[in-house]
């Protein structure tokens, strides 16, 4: 019973502010219980830490699951509190999850702006990459926020979704996200072409019976993505009489029959080491960075 | 003065300047762009039946719509996300916005969805609501966690996310019309994936079987998403430019659709029965603009192995 409602309180009763202050004293007595433990102590903490949190997942795999569970419906025995504690506890850990990865990200910008700030304050090599980097991600902020507040926090908001409506912030955020930022993301991701083709060129040669099979098979399919071609070739007379020699056909069939089963393959192969290496994790028997 | 000798026509097609190849590249790619080729398309059986699941869908349901795609990968992603949206606003169908790949994804989805609604408003059609015909959910970086709280519970899962009601005040994203009673993924009918990361595993893994999907993916990613689609894991798949100009042109003509001179312009024995068009409106966009280039890329890459080929070759015989 006191499982099943662990996660469930009512706003504003008690129990949840005992719980938001554990869920604040808790991690933090960790934490610094972490920091200043022998390393043995250190280990077990992480290791009871690490089997806690996989121990939801597992138990959300194999523990029977709450089938067309009411709001407020009571369980009957403890397998259907166990189930109903970990159906509440999986959203929680995404959540806690999703905050923690969040902070990944605020310990990025911190990261840049540590490092490019001391290269800008002793005028290192190349500071003034720096300093546009810096300014650049200050801007961003500055727009980006003030452009969120209009949006959300004022009465004007809901009528700036349409560009007419905008003022100088939704612009300049415009400018700097769409016009800048995101067109620069095209084109270093344009470049690929310029590299495939220069490969193309000098590494694909015929040298080897494999490599002759690979050109054959990506010719193939390169000419069935070019759909002018593909019909000039589904009209020619001898493949108008074999439809399984169209290249529509063809493409086809590589990548059901040779593709999807290597892909099969190389992703059971991976699940199984995964699975393997989350076990170790998961048991404690990595032992790898746990003493750091 | 003394006379070069003339290099061997081998060498020579083996060490051409890769400042000319780029350049041929850097024209062939963008001439086409300047004009409008129509570029004949037979669509693929899996976006065959990604259009008939869309087309499937109850008028006025809601469906979550992951968007995992940036302008990195505009040239494939956009036509296929402008497609899907046309097909939603269309069809009056609700959507969820959220990513779990990229945390500018949604930014660049919600100007997508600003974009077509200055097209509907120019066409005289009522513009796609935020708040009554779309909400957005944001960012989740930790995507499998996510998933999985979704697979438990939607309410659970989006928890605290919030939007801005037609009447200024900032509510529950479950009290908008698009989420309104959406408690649990099984009484959604449809999640679509416009993605460009892995991120379609993830919900084959978290939600398969919980949740009929669809996805639209990058040509690097198609490989990856491939087995999904011919297990029957995934109901429907659009492959790169290829699956975004199949997407345009399907909502062109339909499925086995007869045109007004009684014509079946996409005949598919793939998928039985008849899929109606949207042929007064405006169908076709980045996947036809963009497909010529393609071919004409493709076209050089194939020119380009060609020639160091048949250059290596010629250099073995000593020509």
């Amino acid at each position: 019973m006191i499982l099943a409602s662990f996660w469930v309180n009512q706003s504003g009763s008690i129990w949840l502010f005992v719980k938001l202050i554990l869920a604040f004293i808790v991690p933090l007595a960790i934490f610094y219980g972490i920091k200043d433990a022998s390393p043995g102590v250190r280990r077990a903490i992480i290791g009871a830490t690490f089997f806690l949190t996989g121990l939801v997942y597992v138990l959300y795999l194999i523990w029977p699951k709450p089938i067309h569970r009411q709001p407020n419906e009571i369980p009957q025995n403890f397998s259907e509190s166990v189930g109903f504690f970990v159906s509440d506890t999986v959203p929680v850990a995404a959540d806690v999850a999703n905050i923690v990865a969040t902070f990944l990200l605020g310990l990025g910008v911190f990261s840049v702006i540590k490092i490019h700030s001391e290269k800008l304050a002793r005028r290192h090599r190349d500071w003034p990459f720096s300093l546009v980097l810096i300014g650049s991600m200050l801007l961003m902020v500055i727009f980006g926020y003030w452009n969120y507040y209009l949006k959300n926090y004022t009465p004007a908001g809901p009528s700036l979704g349409n560009p007419a409506n905008w003022t100088f912030p939704s612009f300049a955020e415009d400018f700097l996200f769409n016009g800048l930022y995101q067109q620069m993301e095209a084109a270093m991701f344009s470049l690929i072409a310029f590299f495939i083709l220069s490969a193309a060129y000098r590494a694909f040669r015929i040298r080897s019976i494999e490599a002759t099979v690979l050109l054959g098979t990506a010719l193939l399919l390169v000419l069935r993505t070019m759909t002018v071609v593909s019909q000039l070739w589904a009209d020619a007379p001898f493949v108008r009489d074999h439809p399984n020699m169209q290249l529509e056909s063809i493409a086809k069939w590589l990548p059901n029959t040779f593709q999807s089963s290597s892909i099969r393959g190389v992703d059971f192969g991976v699940g199984i080491g995964l699975l393997a290496m989350a076990l170790r994790l998961w048991l404690s028997l990595e032992k790898q960075g746990q003493g750091a | 003065m003394s006379i070069q000798p003339r290099q061997p026509i081998g060498k020579l097609l083996m060490s051409l300047n890769r400042r000319i190849l780029y350049l041929i590249l850097i024209v062939v790619s963008t001439v086409p762009l300047f004009f409008q080729i129509k570029v004949p398309d037979k669509p693929d059986d899996s976006t065959i039946d990604m259009y008939s699941k869309l087309m499937s869908l109850p008028e006025g349901s809601t469906v979550l719509l992951s968007t995992g795609w940036t302008y990195s990968t505009r040239g494939e992603n956009k036509g296929q996300f402008d497609a899907i949206l046309k097909i939603l606003m269309r069809r009056h169908i609700k959507a969820a916005l959220f990513s779990i790949s990229d945390v500018t994804a949604p930014k660049v989805a919600i100007e997508e969805i600003t974009e077509l609604n200055m097209e509907r408003q120019k066409e005289g059609k009522k513009p796609y609501q935020r708040w009554s015909d779309w909400v957005s959910l944001g960012f989740f970086p930790n995507g499998d966690g996510t998933a999985n709280a979704m697979s438990v519970s939607l309410v659970k899962a989006f928890e605290g996310k919030q939007e801005v009601a037609p009447n200024g005040s900032v509510e529950n994203v479950f009290n908008s019309p698009v989420l309104k009673g959406h408690d649990s993924i099984s009484s959604i009918p449809l999640l679509i994936g416009v993605e460009s990361t892995s991120a379609t595993t993830t919900y084959i893994q978290k939600l398969g079987g919980k949740v009929p999907i669809v996805f639209a993916v990058t040509g690097v990613m198609g490989p990856e998403a491939l087995p999904y689609y011919s297990s029957g894991q995934v109901s429907g798949l659009a492959i790169g430019l290829k699956g975004a100009l199949d997407l345009e042109t399907l909502m062109q003509y339909g499925i086995n659709n007869p045109g007004p001179n009684g014509v079946v312009m996409v005949p598919s024995q793939h998928h039985a029965g008849v899929v109606p068009g949207f042929p007064n409106d405006k169908n076709y966009g980045t996947g036809l603009a963009y497909f010529p280039t393609l071919h004409v890329s493709l076209a050089l890459l194939i020119l380009a192995v060609l020639v160091g080929n048949i250059g290596m070759y010629m250099q073995r015989r000593g020509w």
